[in-house]
């Protein structure tokens, strides 16, 4: 310990006053050599034998010199430190090359980090809370019996009030927080005012964000969050309060309206209050205001309408608290035994969440590949940037080497350059990865990104991974031309006759090949993207979408029974009629592109044939502006006869009238007259019995949906339900007398309506950021990948103007030369195209697995001829010019120079 | 003239050489050090006298040797090095480990013999 800490000591000093070492070390030597001489002149020797004997027995002073300093100091550090100061010598010579170096470097880290950064924040972030990692996100999943015995996940469902009393008891929870959303308007028949967000919370929902005590005023209590408790208080958000109510401090006490509600505010919330799990809130409201919106005991009992996140106690776990959850559970199964819960608990990240997992699964690793493409375009170019310098400065290496410098350490001394290039684009890409994140969140809806993105901060993370790609950037980019450099020919090099060496451009051309490949695979990677929205939207046009409006409706099945639904349908549906400028309405099962219904269904013959089968009424064909081919619609009466009693089943009551699209008809009935045909559709649930009454035009082609539709009449499917609208006119008066409609019905029956245009958009919001990013990406790839090959065919034409200038002056046309080098450089390109090919179609695949369902396969022509097109003309593009300048080189003064 | 044949030198030996060779004959310079090995070796190692500058500059770094600037006999300003507390201390683990080691050699090397004995 003490013998290290002397050392320290030493070591250090001799990092100081190296200076003064050196001469107190020559000084000793002096000495040393002043003795040794006088020894042997003692011993009878001349003066300036015995010097010269004394210098021989001391050994070469320069090199003891070395060693001692060595020795004392740290001579690794020493020698890095000498490299460096040689890098940076040779940049200051040659600015242009470390600024095109460093800034292309930047670029690929910067699109690496940027990216990071931003699915750091947006993606891997959970919600912060005190920021002590125990919030926990519930998403309760439910389950259904199929008839093999096994359960199968039916999708995210909410909870009931008593499953969250149920769940309360979980030990590993310090608090759980139940919520809802209601979307009044503020103030009394003030409609014209956008909906406000009013969140209805448990007395947990403080504890669980972090929270000690709202910004002014007071919290609920336990009482006011009970069923029967006294609900008629609210609390305010901070944005709320100031926008709003303008900061007014006098607010507490007072009471304000919400939609025919009287309620006292007790308190301001801070802003921190908005987060991730619940979105944002204008008021909050306990839970139990929902008796005041219609709900009585038996809704607290059965409806399964609340979210829920909550804290864990310190110490405990998400997968403690699941397995607890889970058990809990068990004892609501008892009701239904067909259907039972399993409860994920995640910490609330985008990425952990179990309907977007999946797709995020297949997309976020290709994104992170797309970015490594990119990182690997730009070290090819900085790769063969040093590759062309390594070639101008041959002579002066193999000088070097000559004079005995040591291969390794000149090695070393070359890749020491790269890794600086790297480490200064690293920094530099710093400032890129908290510029360009902002820029990327625009992608997110303007409500969400205040909490999604909030700011984008300079972390640990960010720094590692900064640091890893700025490394790895400068290895890849350097290890090439270091090793390329040291396999030369001593002799020729310095004779100056050997120009680059066959072997070289060979390397040189390999990285273009690279880049081309690498670009392709994005490019074809983006072009997917943008295929699949450019499809959905031609898919989308044909059904007229400006005037067709789409209203979501939720029958739940604990309130609505068949007879019911179809009572509440039928009001509904008087009603929008007589809105002013509706032409049809038609209640559905699904939608076009929506909600897909393939089954199968088997023919008279037994043959099983795919279908698209669609639950809806005989309004639909109107709404669609599908006409009747053959036969006859639903009629009133058997729209009837659909509405189940209890007990009653589809299967048993058949068979049903069954309306089949034109393409449908020929298929399965070629030549045959299909009405009065029999078809049974294969459900799930067992086989419905159909007999086909009419047939009907077909929609035009819609990707991954059958175009052999089978439409039944509608109520056999339930829950979810469309409400298409057919209007003229102005669609926002319509949407607002919509909204209008959803006070007059239960609370949560009607959702938001939107025009099917905003449908189609909604379907592509998830593509959208995806598209826009790595359209960026590849924009930036094909970039670089261009300077790259200009920059390759421009080194070769300018090392080879001798041998041009010869061809010229034997009579070649200038055409003939820049045509032999542009066939020289378009070589490495199409071997490039040939090699990413397959690489773009093994991505093409895996990404045609999340845009399948928009109807974009991985065969689309247009996407590989546009593609294939574009890479092509970008490449002859930067390869003009330096082709037609090898045409245009003077022979005399090729000849005469070298 | 032939060359006599010299040892050569294993890794850290010459530290100790150093280090027992200032317990011996106390506050010496470096000259004076490499003379003294040289002699009492009888010329069977060494070295370029130059490369004890190099188990100096280790010795004194880790504080088991110390220097001062002084005068030699002849009136020359030289540096001298003297053994530290902390010197002797590593002196003896040494020596004693070199004992140890040595003995382990010389019973090896006594089994080698007997072996091609009936």
């Amino acid at each position: 310990m003490k013998t290290a800490l002397s050392l320290l000591r030493a070591k250090w000093r001799a990092l100081t006053g190296r200076r003064r070492l050196d001469e107190e070390f020559s000084e000793e030597l002096a000495a040393h050599l002043e003795m040794l001489a006088a020894d042997f002149q003692a011993k009878g020797m001349g003066q300036a034998d015995a010097l010269r004997a004394a210098r021989l027995k001391l050994g070469f002073e320069e090199s003891l010199k070395e060693i001692n300093r060595d020795q004392r100091g740290w001579p690794l550090a020493e020698s890095i430190a000498q490299d460096v100061r040689y890098a940076l010598r040779a940049w200051r010579r040659n600015p242009m090359f470390a600024l095109g170096a460093i800034l292309t470097l930047a670029l690929g880290i910067g699109a690496n980090t940027s990216v990071f950064t931003f699915l750091n924040t947006v993606m891997f972030t959970g919600q912060g809370g005190a920021g002590d990692g125990r919030f926990a996100q519930l998403y309760p999943q439910k389950l259904e019996a199929v008839p093999n015995g096994q359960w199968v996940a039916a999708g995210d469902r909410g909870l009931s009030y008593d499953e969250f009393q149920a769940f309360q008891k979980a030990p590993s929870l310090q608090s759980l927080a139940v919520w809802s959303e209601w979307r009044p308007s503020y103030g009394d028949g003030d409609t014209a005012s956008d909906p406000t967000r009013v969140k209805l919370v448990s007395y947990g929902a403080l504890d669980v964000l972090g929270l000690k005590e709202p910004l002014r005023g007071r919290w609920f209590t336990r009482a006011e969050c009970r069923p029967g408790g006294d609900s008629s208080v609210v609390l305010v958000v901070e944005s709320t309060w100031r926008t709003l109510f303008r900061a007014d401090p006098r607010l507490l006490g007072r009471t304000l309206r919400l939609e025919g509600h009287t309620l006292t505010v007790i308190g301001i919330l801070p802003e921190s209050f908005n987060n991730r799990a619940m979105g944002r809130s204008d008021f909050v409201v306990p839970v139990s205001f929902q008796q005041q919106l219609g709900a009585d005991a038996k809704w607290y009992r059965d409806t399964q309408w609340l979210e829920a996140t909550g804290r864990l106690k310190p110490g405990a776990t998400r997968a403690q608290l699941r397995e607890e959850l889970n058990a809990l559970a068990r004892q609501f199964d008892t009701q239904n035994p067909r259907t039972s819960m399993d409860v994920l608990v995640t910490d609330g990240s985008m990425v952990e969440r179990p309907f977007l997992r999946p797709k995020l699964m297949i997309v976020l690793p290709l994104l992170q590949a797309a970015m490594g493409l990119v990182l690997l375009i730009a070290c090819s170019n900085v790769a063969s940037l040093l590759l062309s310098r390594a070639a101008v400065r041959q002579r002066e290496v193999a000088v070097r080497l000559s004079l005995g410098a040591a291969r390794g350490r000149l090695f070393r001394q070359l890749l020491t350059e790269s890794l600086l290039l790297g480490l200064c684009a690293g920094a530099l890409s710093l400032w890129f990865a908290l510029r360009i994140p902002p820029l990327l969140a625009i992608i997110i809806p303007q409500q969400q990104r205040p909490i999604l993105a909030p700011e984008f901060q300079l972390n640990l993370r960010l720094l590692g991974y900064t640091a890893a790609a700025a490394l790895l950037a400068g290895v890849v980019a350097g290890l090439a031309p270091a090793l390329e450099s040291m396999k030369l020919d001593l002799y020729s090099s310095l004779k100056g006759t050997g120009s680059v060496w066959s072997g070289k451009r060979r390397f040189r051309s390999w990285l273009v090949s690279v880049q081309v490949a690498a670009s392709l695979v994005l490019l074809l990677g983006s072009g997917l993207l943008l295929r699949t929205m450019e499809s959905v939207r031609g898919v989308g046009e044909q059904f007229q979408p400006e005037t067709l409006m789409v209203t979501e409706a939720w029958f739940r099945s604990e309130a609505y029974d068949a007879a019911r639904m179809d009572q509440v349908a039928g009001q509904l549906r008087q009603r929008i009629v007589a809105l002013p400028g509706v032409k049809a309405v038609s209640l559905t099962h699904g939608l076009p592109m929506r909600s897909p219904g393939k089954q199968t269904a088997t023919l008279p013959q037994g043959d099983r044939r795919s279908v698209e089968a669609r639950y809806t009424d005989p309004n639909y064909f109107q709404v669609f502006g599908l006409p009747l081919r053959r036969g006859r619609l639903f009629t009133a009466a058997e729209m009837q006869r659909a509405v189940l009693k209890s007990g009653e089943t589809a299967q048993g009551k058949g068979p049903w009238p069954a309306v089949i699209a034109q393409p449908a008809a020929e298929m399965f009935f070629p030549g045959q007259d299909p009405l009065g045909r029999a078809i049974t559709l294969n459900d799930p649930a067992g086989p419905i019995l159909a007999e086909v009454v009419g047939v009907v035009a077909s929609t035009g082609p819609i990707p991954n949906e059958s175009p052999f539709v089978l439409y039944l009449p509608f109520p056999l499917r339930s829950e979810r339900t469309f409400i298409l609208t057919r209007f003229e006119g102005d669609g926002r008066v319509l949407q607002r007398s919509l909204e209008d409609l959803r006070s007059e019905f239960d609370p949560g029956l009607l959702r938001g309506s939107q025009k099917l245009t905003m449908v189609y958009e909604d379907l592509l919001s998830s593509l959208k950021p995806l598209a826009g990013v790595v359209a960026a990406i590849s924009g930036l790839a094909v970039l670089l990948a261009m300077i790259g090959i200009y920059g390759v065919l421009a080194f070769a034409v300018s090392q080879r103007t001798r041998e041009l200038g010869i061809r010229l002056a034997l009579g070649a046309k200038a055409g003939e030369v820049s045509a032999l080098m542009l066939k020289t450089g378009l070589k490495p390109v199409l071997l490039g195209l040939l090699g990413g090919l397959p690489l773009g179609i093994v991505m093409v695949k895996l990404l045609a697995r999340f845009t399948q369902s928009m109807g974009m396969g991985a065969w689309d022509s247009r996407l590989y001829g546009l593609v294939l097109l574009l890479l092509l003309g970008s490449a002859g593009l930067s390869l003009l010019l330096p082709a037609l300048r090898a045409g245009r080189i003077d022979p005399l003064r090729a000849l005469r120079e070298e | 003239m032939p060359e006599p044949e010299r040892l050569e030198l294993l890794q850290g030996t010459l530290d100790l050489m150093v280090l027992q060779t200032l317990l011996a004959l106390g506050r010496l310079h470096g000259y004076g050090i490499a003379r003294r090995i040289e002699q009492v070796s009888g010329d069977a190692i060494l070295l370029n006298q130059g490369t004890i500058y190099a188990s100096l500059v280790r010795l004194e770094q880790r504080g088991w040797i110390s220097s001062e600037w002084g005068e030699s006999d002849n009136k020359r300003k030289a540096k001298f090095y003297a053994i530290s507390d902390a010197g002797r201390q590593q002196l003896a683990s040494e020596t004693h480990n070199w004992q140890r080691l040595s003995d382990v050699m010389t019973k090896l090397f006594a089994l080698e013999g007997e072996a091609p004995k009936p």
